[in-house]
């Protein structure tokens, strides 16, 4: 059956024919490959040697994918938020990598500089990167910092019209690929979240260099890295946002690359359903396809109701976002349930495949490695947790911020 | 060059099920532009950035059958038309194709129309022809590559099972397309949200001046089941491959086979 | 409406009947015996030469003769033209046709000609009260239909190959043959030119395919594997969905719904594990061998003969043992 129809509150034929074109694309130009990328970075060392990485990103550029929600006047598809999910949700549903590119590049990055971003900085960078001319990543992750991003180590120090830049930020998707990066750092050490600021720096800039990072658990056809800051030079153009600002853009950045990370996991749901179905109806024991013992059965019904759920969480959250309504918990909420779910879906397919699955024969094994780091990355399951309960609680809520991200305008955007 | 498009919404995989009246059931499955169907959008969209002029993508299906059009819309074309009335809903291919040539009739100004070499459920491969001959046009099937079009002339190639037999015919004309004539592309994005509000124009058995018999099947569906299973079959058993391979042989001789 | 059936008479490439319109003489004379019908053989072209007494030895009664200069080589309009009008004089209750691509083209044309219906790529064909039916499928094979045409309607059928047997011939048996003059109609299109097909694979003629997938692995797996084992089995070579799309066969090699539908003898499937559009495309083979490692692969479910085993190990050691014990 079509798991993605009756979704019209949320989604028009606009969203169907985009689904439609991103499952070809995802379907036609990385499905036959991927088992191999995937094997390819399984094992290796030195620099980065992932030759399909490029020419894939090249063709999601082309396609328009990379500035999917993004106004026509900067160069984006004029699409709104809920194409920035049915992307996420067609691309993770083949591979884990393609998804990573929209969460860090158009959800982390992009949307960012379209939140938060002078009309220059825009011009200058959001427009080449909506069009997929110049690729982007995020660098808020160090070595001894992660959830805790007060504690960064960084340093961005005043020089005239510049800042000089140091430090070493670890777990950058496409850190040896992006021309881009939102990097934050600490310019005022002595405080903790009010002294982050975040800066626009280019990979051609003086000082600025990257390393690869091997033996992941998933996500192995992806690039995964350090990046490495010493005494680059930024002019104070680059700075985004207000000085110490740049904590709550973190945070607003989060709320979109969350978004997408959902999303995805919500495509890497159906990804393993539909494998456990197809295996199903076709393995047989005991003289009768699998698909009719009970308990097979009851790994079937769970993983639907997992995917309608996150679904519609992640809908929900993308309406929000049309209407330009702070979307912070309805995310983050999403964002927990898709990314424990998908993880016991492709847990459940694996399952299902029985000792199939435990080889890299079929996808699930792919799938289980790949849904595992999300429980990890864009905020910890336990920290979506605490905030759920902090909501509830009254002991958070959402405080106006200077630049909201702006609602989808149809005219405007067109 | 005004060039139609002759598109069928078709469902995506075949796992179809038969009614008690023999309808065909495709409840559940997603449906999706006929494949061979594509490939002629594209080579009308690719003639049309050549020559100029307007590619209309027309169909035959009910009022909501419209996104398979916007598809193509998003891809390049540059108008559409649904050809749509409860009268339609037990067309077979000829009464398609008796459709299709009045709309073609009344639009007027129409120089080829390209069409899929079959859709992928019916399988009959017959609409174009017998479209060619209701407009007593030039018909080429299984066009593999299009050489020229210019004012009222087309010359290809049509890729038969052991030659290419190039053909020279006046327009207008029919012409079926092969998979692989071209790399169909992928709709534009921008163009999504443009033809998302397009009205895409309608017309009834009533407008054509269609009347019932017009629209009769010529042929009786009397029967419509799944085909047999087949007979149950033997796996190979060995102790190694060669042994598994001497058996197998042993088999094919003995079914003369090989 | 006269009591005839009628066989569309294609040559192959030397000027000979062709396979396909032995069997439908065949087949048109056995239902011509049941129902009290007469054959009849319908042969157009420039030269005919001797294709009417070949058409009698295969159980024609009459030969329908346009013999004309238009019709040295296929056109839509020159052949339609000239058998429609020969069926409008002569009324038959079905004309037969092979379904290669040149027979869909003419056959559907035809019957649009004579505001009749075509029952398309049939597999089957039957006549019970002065009824015509025929059986086709569709839906990539999971569909069976039967459909019978109005009484006082000329039928037109186009069968696919190997559907019926090829009878014996008996040389000296004799007929009527009745020549007609090339009709006065429009010829809108024209032959520039015909080329042999680069690398032209015609599955459907093939009596034994060999099909490889994308369990082989790589492209060169592909070639070192299944081209050597169709050359020892005398067959050609065929290829899934899957690897054509992923570039490491053409196009003409596809078997499959929307690749070619086969029903060779033999039908070798290596490396495939069997997707339903694969299986609509040679599930009707007379024999199909499966080899793939994975032993639930749907590919096992049709398969005559199942190997499972891995394909790198098997197939050579197949090609060798197949050359070895057919002497080649």
């Amino acid at each position: 059956m079509d798991f993605t129809a009756n979704y019209d509150m949320f989604l028009t034929e606009e969203h169907q024919i985009l689904r439609r074109t991103v499952r070809e694309f995802a379907e036609k130009e990385v499905a036959p490959f991927i088992r191999e990328w995937d094997r390819s970075g399984a094992a290796m060392e030195g620099p980065e040697t992932r030759p399909h990485i490029r020419p894939i990103l090249k063709r999601m550029g082309e396609l328009g994918l990379l500035g999917i929600c993004l106004p026509a006047r900067l160069g984006g598809a004029g699409m709104d938020y809920l194409a920035l999910a049915v992307v996420c949700e067609e691309l993770e549903r083949v591979d884990s990598f393609l998804r990573v590119v929209m969460s860090v590049h158009t959800g982390l990055n992009s949307l960012t500089l379209f939140q938060w971003g002078t009309e220059e900085q825009q011009r200058k960078y959001l427009v080449p990167q909506a069009k997929g001319e110049k690729i982007a990543g995020y660098c808020l992750t160090e070595p001894n910092s992660g959830t805790d991003a007060g504690a960064m180590l960084t340093t961005a120090r005043r020089d005239g019209d510049s800042y000089i830049l140091n430090g070493e930020k670890t777990w950058i998707s496409l850190a040896d690929i992006a021309d881009h990066f939102l990097v934050f750092a600490k310019t005022d050490p002595s405080k903790g979240n009010r002294g982050i600021s975040c800066f626009i720096v280019e990979r051609t800039m003086p000082g600025v260099s990257s390393l690869p990072i091997h033996g992941k658990l998933g996500v192995r056809a992806g690039n995964t890295g350090s990046v490495i800051l010493e005494e680059v030079r930024v002019p104070v153009a680059n700075r985004l946002g207000e000085e110490g600002e740049g904590f709550k853009i973190a945070m607003t950045a989060l709320d979109n690359g969350r978004y997408t990370v959902a999303a995805g996991a919500t495509g890497l749901i159906q990804a393993s359903l539909e494998a456990s179905i197809r295996y199903a109806k076709e393995r047989q024991t005991f003289g009768v396809p699998i698909a009719e013992h009970q308990l097979v059965k009851r790994m079937i019904s769970h993983m639907v109701r997992k995917l309608d759920t996150s679904r519609l969480l992640v809908y929900r959250a993308g309406w929000m976002k049309n209407q330009g309504r702070r979307n912070t918990r309805e995310t983050t909420l999403a964002k927990w349930h898709a990314t424990v779910s998908s993880f016991e879906a492709a847990d459940d397919a694996i399952q299902i495949h029985g000792a199939y699955g435990y080889s890299d024969e079929y996808p699930v094994e792919r799938y289980l490695r790949n849904a595992r780091g999300a429980i990890i990355y864009e905020g910890t399951r336990e920290l979506q947790e605490l905030l759920q309960a902090d909501f509830a609680l009254g002991y958070r809520e959402n405080k106006p911020l200077r630049r909201e991200l702006p609602a989808y305008d149809p005219d405007e955007w067109a | 060059m005004h060039i139609v498009v002759c598109m069928k919404q078709v469902p995506r995989d075949n796992s179809v099920k038969i009614n008690a009246d023999l309808t065909i059931n495709a409840d559940g499955i997603e449906q999706i532009m006929n494949l061979f169907d594509e490939y002629a959008v594209e080579e009308a969209l690719q003639w049309n950035e050549k020559l100029g002029g307007k590619v209309t993508i027309l169909s035959i299906g009910p009022e909501d059958w419209k996104e398979q059009i916007r598809r193509a819309l998003a891809m390049g074309a540059t108008d559409s038309l649904l050809l749509s009335d409860p009268a339609f809903t037990k067309l077979d291919t000829f009464g398609a194709a008796r459709v299709a040539a009045a709309a073609i009739k009344k639009l007027g100004d129409v120089d080829l129309v390209l069409c899929g070499r079959n859709s992928t459920d019916d399988e009959t491969g017959a609409f174009a022809p017998a479209l060619a001959r209701l407009l007593g046009w030039a018909q080429l099937t299984y066009v593999g590559k299009v050489v020229s079009l210019e004012s009222g002339k087309i010359v290809a190639e049509r890729h038969l099972e052991e030659v290419v037999e190039t053909v020279e015919a006046s327009l207008p004309a029919v012409a079926t397309v092969v998979k692989g004539i071209n790399e169909p592309r992928y709709p534009s994005l921008l163009r999504i949200r443009k033809v998302a509000k397009v009205e895409i124009p309608t017309w009834s058995a009533a407008d054509l001046g269609l009347s019932a018999a017009d629209l009769t099947p010529a042929l009786n569906l009397v029967n419509r089941v799944p085909p047999p299973p087949r007979p149950k079959g033997e796996v190979i058993e060995g102790k190694d491959a060669a042994e598994k391979v001497a058996r197998l042989v042993d088999k094919l001789m003995e079914a003369q086979v090989i | 409406m006269a009591n005839e059936i009628w066989v569309f008479i294609e040559r192959t490439a030397h000027g000979d009947m062709a396979g396909v319109s032995k069997e439908l003489l065949g087949k048109a004379r056995e239902l011509a015996d049941a129902n009290g019908m007469k054959v009849g053989a319908l042969i157009l072209g420039a030269g005919v030469g001797d294709l009417a007494n070949t058409a009698f030895s295969y159980g024609a009664d009459t030969a329908y003769v346009v013999d004309d200069g238009t019709l040295a080589q296929y056109t839509t309009d020159g052949y339609v033209g000239a058998a429609a009008a020969l069926a409008k004089k002569y009324q038959p209750a079905l004309i037969l046709t092979g379904a290669s691509f040149q027979m869909r083209d003419f056959s559907a044309a035809l019957a649009a000609e004579l505001d009749t219906g075509v029952a398309a790529d049939s597999t089957n064909v039957a006549i019970e009260n002065g009824v015509v039916s025929a059986v086709r499928s569709s839906h990539g094979g999971n569909v069976i239909n039967t459909l019978t045409f109005a009484p006082g309607r000329t039928a037109v059928v186009s069968v696919r190959k190997q559907s019926f047997p090829e009878p014996q011939a008996s040389p000296g048996r004799s007929g009527a043959v009745v020549t007609e003059a090339m009709p006065s109609v429009p010829m809108r299109a024209k032959v520039v030119s015909v080329a042999p097909k680069q690398g032209a694979v015609n599955l459907s003629d093939a009596a034994i395919i060999v099909s490889g997938g994308r369990g082989l692995g790589s492209p060169e797996n592909y070639y070192k594997l299944i081209p050597p084992l169709a050359e020892a089995v005398g067959g050609a070579y065929g290829a899934s969905r899957a690897i054509v799309d992923a570039g490491w066969v053409p196009y003409e090699h596809q078997v499959g719904q929307t690749g070619k539908t086969v029903s060779p003898k033999l039908y070798m499937a290596v490396g495939i594990s069997g997707a339903i559009q694969h299986l609509a495309g040679m599930r009707s083979s007379r024999t199909i061998v499966a080899i793939n490692k994975d032993p639930d692969a749907p590919i096992f479910r049709v398969a005559t003969y199942g190997v499972v085993g891995d394909a790198n190990e098997i197939v050579p050691l197949l090609t060798e043992e197949i050359k070895k014990r057919t002497g080649k």
